[in-house]
């Protein structure tokens, strides 16, 4: 699958898996040296990945350039895996 | 100077600066649209300042910013008859699966040939670079005219999420990864050769891996 910034190549392009991410040029996993970023945008890009039924399946994904808490992202995220096992 | 100019002038965003894609207003879209981004400008700094909070603000200029590459995408066409979408679908879940991670980034490993990044003609360079997956950051360079390269140079796992990626096989999110990632460099003028040569070369590979799924980051 695919992340990349959100131009309209991927309408042009029309991938089969495609995570669009409203970001700069170069950044499709975040800023630099923000793990919780990259590891976040990374779990989604899988989560398409293994949930996709159809081609050309495009994914906006909704975090906003340098203002999201990812630390609080991944917590959430623990939280609910642990209320679901 | 004339209106037009001026415009212009106002718009002339430098391809390496932040929010650089904004230029396309200036390049692409009439002297209205030209007017009502700069107004709408002012408005929003102002009402920014009001509130105590930039969001509205950097909501506009981000969904500007879009208009522009919305602009620039409209004149773009695929390179080439690019035929159905191919589709397989994953039928194992990504805690069982052989992973691998491509990306267009510049990567090559220090020792490997870097990138033609203009190359003959201003054609840019089709090739690609194997990188073993247990690459140490300090040996990984970059090499792309056409995006700011602090970003990787400082982390690569913002273009190249190489170190997450391991992090997540150790937390049994990724079932494994494979010992051979790959990277192109994404600025290419002939990407006819890409699809019939290079990007085939590099499926096979990953094939003969045992490679199940790909993460491929784009720049």
């Amino acid at each position: 699958m695919l992340v990349m910034m959100n131009s309209g190549m991927a309408d042009v392009l029309e991938p089969p898996r495609v995570a669009r991410v409203r970001f700069p040029f170069g950044r499709p996993m975040g800023e630099p040296s923000n793990p919780d970023q990259s590891r976040v945008i990374l779990e989604d890009a899988l989560q398409i990945l293994e949930t996709a039924t159809e081609p050309g399946t495009v994914v906006h994904l909704p975090y906003r350039w340098r203002r999201e808490d990812y630390a609080q992202i991944r917590r959430d995220r623990a939280a609910k895996a642990k209320t679901t096992a | 100077m004339e209106s037009e100019e001026l415009l212009k002038e106002l718009l002339a965003i430098p391809r390496d600066a932040a929010f650089n894609r904004v230029r396309y207003i200036g390049q692409l879209m009439g002297e209205e649209k030209q007017v009502e981004f700069l107004k709408g400008l002012f408005a929003k700094s102002v009402e920014a300042r009001e509130a105590k909070n930039a969001e509205a603000l950097f909501d506009f200029l981000e969904s500007w910013e879009e208009q522009g590459m919305a602009a620039a995408a409209e004149r773009a066409r695929a390179p080439f008859e690019l035929g159905a979408t191919p589709w397989e679908p994953l039928s194992i879940p990504i805690s069982q699966a052989k992973v691998a991670l491509v990306t267009t980034g510049g990567f090559y490993v220090a020792g490997q040939e870097p990138y033609e990044t203009d190359g003959p003609e201003n054609k840019g360079d089709y090739s690609f670079r194997a990188i073993p997956r247990n690459t140490p950051a300090d040996k990984l360079e970059v090499a792309h005219l056409h995006y700011d390269l602090s970003g990787p140079k400082e982390d690569r796992n913002c273009v190249f999420p190489i170190d997450r990626a391991e992090e997540l096989v150790k937390d049994g999110v990724i079932g494994s990864l494979s010992d051979t990632y790959y990277s192109f460099m994404g600025f290419i003028m002939n990407p006819e050769l890409l699809a019939n040569e290079t990007a085939p070369e590099v499926a096979r590979l990953l094939k003969a891996d045992g490679v199940d799924a790909v993460v491929l980051t784009a720049t």
